[in-house]
């Protein structure tokens, strides 16, 4: 098995001749979590959209060194879910599996488990709060086989038992070999979890 | 081709559920045409009914421009989008199910009932059946001309004033076929090369849509 799954080489990132980030290499292998952090503004999220290849690097190169082809593609969950508020939570993660060419529907009863929602389950996404939205767009993590998690802020709008929840989750993700990328305002320390930090503003 | 019906089963579903939206474009129709023959009613019989195939033509690109804008939007809005874009494998057909639905959804109703109601303001069957032979081969090449546009300024707050700039030269050859086609059938004269001229525009942006959304979607988000 090779060691690396994505080679990030001295990215940087220019818009409208200001700097959104300086210069980061990093190297992500398998059972990795990645926490980026850094201020507001500091371009936490056009990194992570950089990743998923959303936004084009100004320099540098992201190479997918992955080569199981059939999991080899990224879940990304952003500020915006992408969640269709006229579905219910049940439906919008079938079609979040189905997109995939996949559906399985004890995976989905057992995400809503795990985060404690399965009683809303036929629940239209625009009745929900903000935090059981954002719960819905975690769970879509668990529906699919992918190997890379990218999430952007996952801890925003969660309180400390969906936290918890959260981490449990993204323990069992990368004793299964997983790789999370994730950013947030501050280092975090868990015991539980071994996460690499890295700061935007400098490299390492 | 899975992917392609899943894309549209997923858009019929969603539309399901938003209620009254897919009549939007039938009573905009309805209310054009009815206008339309208040006002240029006191005409001889012989003008007003020469103006009928026209006027529907017209009225239909316009309903075409006004919802072309709703394409992307919501998705762009909620974040699908972006799932859809990372995605990249399948963004083509994924593209083009979603302009395909757009069609079958906001511009086929119009389709269907616009020589009925020109039927019912008293133009001839033939000319009917030819406006709407022309409507179904034209406005599929409006959708797809649309979603060029729509996916280009997806990403501007108010994109409604520059998408309909972008479109309307697109627009035009479009507008003079369909128009010649049905005005050369009430005038009993030759329509066939202009329907294959509007087949030919259609065959043509059915090609480059999908590649040019895929671009334009990505230059959007970036």
């Amino acid at each position: 098995m090779r060691n690396s799954y994505i080679k990030i080489e001295n990215v940087t990132f220019t818009r409208n001749d200001k700097k959104i980030f300086p210069n980061i290499s990093i190297d992500i292998t398998h059972s990795q979590i990645i926490n980026i952090f850094g201020p507001n503004g500091s371009g936490k999220t056009s990194f992570v959209r950089t990743v998923v290849g959303l936004s084009e690097p100004s320099t540098g190169k992201i190479k997918n060194t992955f080569e199981d082809e059939t999991n080899n593609q990224i879940i990304f969950v952003g500020h915006k879910l992408g969640l269709k508020k006229d579905l219910t939570i049940n439906e919008n993660l079938r079609y979040c599996q189905e997109f995939y060419g996949l559906y399985n529907q004890d995976k989905i009863d057992d995400a809503l488990h795990k985060f404690k929602i399965i009683e809303s389950k036929n629940i239209p996404i625009k009745y929900l709060s903000q935090g059981q939205k954002k719960m819905v767009g975690l769970a879509k993590l668990m529906i699919v086989p992918f190997i890379i998690w990218v999430i952007d802020e996952p801890y925003t709008s969660l309180d400390t038992t969906s936290s918890n929840i959260l981490n449990s989750v993204m323990k069992q993700h990368v004793s299964n070999k997983g790789v999370i990328i994730m950013t947030n305002h501050v280092k975090l320390q868990n015991q539980d979890l071994n996460i690499k930090n890295i700061s935007i503003l400098q490299n390492e | 081709m899975n992917k392609f019906l899943f894309s549209i089963k997923k858009e019929f579903t969603l539309l399901k559920r938003s209620g009254y939206e897919p009549f939007i474009p039938i009573i905009y129709l309805i209310l054009i045409m009815l206008f339309f023959s208040i006002a240029v009613g006191y005409m001889g019989k012989a003008v007003f009914n020469e103006l009928i195939p026209l006027f529907t033509w017209i009225a239909c690109l316009l309903i075409c421009i006004l919802n072309i804008e709703n394409i992307f939007r919501e998705d762009f809005d909620d974040g699908s989008l972006e799932l859809i874009m990372i995605n990249f494998n399948f963004l083509e057909i994924n593209i083009l199910a979603k302009i395909f639905s757009h069609w079958v959804l906001s511009n086929f109703p119009i389709v269907l009932i616009a020589p009925i109601i020109t039927l019912i303001l008293g133009l001839d069957t033939d000319t009917a059946l030819i406006l709407f032979v022309s409507l179904l081969l034209g406005t599929p090449t409006l959708t797809l001309i649309g979603a060029i546009a729509a996916a280009l300024t997806v990403g501007l707050k108010n994109n409604k004033i520059l998408l309909s700039i972008v479109v309307l030269p697109l627009y035009v050859p479009v507008l003079i076929f369909g128009t010649s086609a049905v005005n050369n059938s009430y005038l009993k004269m030759q329509y066939t090369s202009e329907l294959y001229l509007l087949l030919i525009l259609f065959l043509i942006f059915l090609l480059i849509a999908p590649f040019a959304c895929s671009r334009a979607l990505k230059i959007s988000l970036d």
